[in-house]
């Protein structure tokens, strides 16, 4: 893993300063403060005093948490802007990427109170469109789809709404799609020419130009599967409905209440579906109707429903 | 609160729905039965559950990572389970983590229901359910090595699961002694579903009176689900598939289905478990 003096990267809006080269992130000249800090430094393997654990998380009455894959990459995240990676894990890039731009934002976003949404998200119009659902519903299928039509995406799994002046912006996040090896087969010609995540993974990262700057959030467009449909189907939800079941649009939406956010994260949800349209798009379960489903979230940014 | 897992183990297209639906009319003393509702219920393993569960990317994990992590998912489950008995339907062969530990843990475990269907019915009904030709099934079902979910291009939303061969599966479950499992052949429990269903639940430790257990036979009939999918549809069918999810509900359909060769590759692969539970004779 390649260390260099401390520089400044873009990290879901926020001015990471860090010793690793993080070639993945956008880099920005260096300047000011910090929003968040990446040191390479001792992680232990547990956490002392804990009020919450998973095989692949700690989280210790003091705040911190830890994160890991297993016995591999360790992260102690805390207060919302340290972070710290485990020396002894620091030389396998693939993982530390996957967890710093996955779990390890979401634990700090939720840490900083932020909005983090399950979503990954494209511009269309100068206005993002933020496409939510649990893992599997092909939020990054869709994502990488509308990119191949020229859209630029926004962010990947995880989707950083911010609110500032009575409005809703989406801030950029990641710029690696990450696909499985379907996926990636139905867009490109070759997809084992793109490259891979972690080792021995067959996820594929479709690398694209990384989103210069927040743009408002035009539509939060939920993702679901019907089996039964023969086509797929848009439909305009209001009210609670909108938003819930929580879990399925906040990314990590147990992990950020036990961050601090269950009263927190209610709120910006309510507050998200009082500004924007929220939409139910229903896939049918066939792989074939990525077409369709590119030009339905179009049509929604552009015609409205 | 806390719970143990009643596992209701089948390779795939063996009566596994049709079970789960006669338990849930069972345990919820309801006579009708919503083929759409009950399907969301003691549903495989997916990732969005590990997601939720442990806050972690577990579509990120490699397999291994995955394979470890299961029986704490299990442990997770049945530690916030409300009711005391938990019922997961499970297509896995019988299996322990890279590390050697038994991924359906015996101490979480009430019992298993084993589901055996004669394979040469298992292959024409799979072969629709996938939209496949029977040859490609019946290689399907002679690979020992054969995973469903994960990165499966059909089942991205399910964890990989080491399914194996029609056989190498029925071994697995009938040779491991962790887990007292009660088999059930599919051709039994169509004959004499009454029957049946009292074995497993009783198995499962299920209290039940004979009404009830007549009720969820009549509310479970194969016209009412088939008329159901019919007329709503069946979430749990496959986009693929060249037939209805509840297609014939009877036995003995590849003897007009299968060609002689057909019936030979199944039987030169999968003879001694077909002999031993009655499907040669």
């Amino acid at each position: 893993m390649a260390r260099s003096q401390a520089e400044d990267r873009l990290f879901y809006g926020y001015r990471l300063r860090t010793s690793l080269r993080l070639e993945a992130l956008p880099s920005l000249p260096q300047e000011g403060e910090a929003d968040i800090t990446l040191e390479v430094g001792d992680v232990p393997r547990h956490l002392a005093a804990l009020t919450w654990s998973s095989p692949f998380i700690e989280i210790g009455e003091d705040g911190r948490v830890l994160v890991h894959f297993g016995d591999g990459v360790r992260f102690l995240v805390r207060d919302g802007w340290r972070v710290v990676l485990d020396e002894a894990s620091a030389s396998c890039l693939g993982d530390i990427e996957a967890l710093l731009l996955g779990t390890v934002a979401g634990v700090l976003l939720h840490q900083r109170g932020d909005l983090p949404l399950h979503a990954s998200g494209v511009v269309i119009g100068n206005r993002a469109v933020a496409l939510a659902g649990p893992s599997g519903r092909g939020k990054s299928t869709l994502a990488a789809a509308l990119a191949a039509q020229e859209y630029a995406l926004l962010s990947d799994d995880i989707f950083r709404v911010r609110f500032t002046d009575g409005k809703a912006w989406a801030v950029p996040g990641s710029s690696r799609l990450r696909l499985w090896p379907h996926a990636a087969g139905l867009l490109f010609r070759a997809p084992e020419t793109l490259v891979t995540g972690r080792i021995g993974h067959p996820k594929r990262l479709l690398v694209l130009p990384p989103a210069p700057e927040a743009v408002p959030l035009g539509a939060l467009i939920r993702l679901r599967i019907d089996t039964r449909l023969k086509t797929p189907r848009l439909t305009r939800l209001s009210g609670p409905m909108a938003i819930m079941p929580a879990e399925d649009v906040v990314y990590r939406t147990r992990l950020g209440r036990r961050l601090g956010r269950r009263i927190g994260l209610f709120q910006d949800l309510a507050r998200l579906a009082a500004l924007v349209p929220v939409f139910a798009l229903t896939r049918t379960g066939d792989p074939d109707d990525l077409s369709d489903l590119a030009r339905l979230v179009v049509s929604v940014m552009t015609d409205g429903i | 609160m806390g719970g143990r897992f009643g596992w209701l183990v089948s390779y795939p297209k063996s009566g596994n729905t049709w079970l789960r639906m006669m338990l849930f009319s069972v345990m919820s003393g309801q006579t009708a039965v919503d083929i759409n509702r009950l399907s969301n219920e003691a549903s495989i393993a997916h990732f969005a559950e590990m997601d939720r569960l442990f806050g972690i990317d577990s579509s990120e994990l490699t397999e291994a990572e995955l394979a470890e992590a299961r029986p704490a998912l299990h442990a997770v489950l049945a530690a916030c389970s409300t009711r005391p008995l938990l019922l997961r339907k499970i297509h896995d062969r019988y299996w322990l983590t890279p590390s050697g530990v038994p991924v359906f843990t015996p101490d979480l475990s009430q019992g298993a229901i084993y589901l055996i269907r004669d394979p040469r019915d298992v292959a024409v009904s799979y072969a629709h359910h996938r939209g496949v030709d029977i040859d490609e099934i019946i290689e399907r079902m002679a690979d020992d090595a054969l995973f469903l979910g994960g990165a499966d291009s059909r089942g991205k939303e399910q964890l990989p699961q080491p399914l194996g061969s029609w056989s190498g599966h029925a071994r697995s479950w009938l040779e491991q002694t962790d887990i007292s499992v009660l088999v059930i052949r599919y051709e039994d429990m169509l004959q004499d579903p009454l029957t049946s269903l009292s074995r497993i639940t009783a198995h499962l430790g299920i209290a039940t009176t004979l009404g009830q257990l007549q009720a969820a036979v009549a509310a479970t009939r194969f016209d009412t689900l088939s008329r159901q999918e019919q007329t709503l549809g069946f979430r749990e069918r496959l986009a693929s598939a060249t037939a209805p999810f509840f297609r014939e509900g009877r036995s003995g359909g590849w003897r007009v289905r299968l060609s002689d060769a057909h019936v030979r590759r199944i039987i030169d692969r999968h003879g001694s478990i077909m002999a031993r539970f009655g499907y040669l004779s």
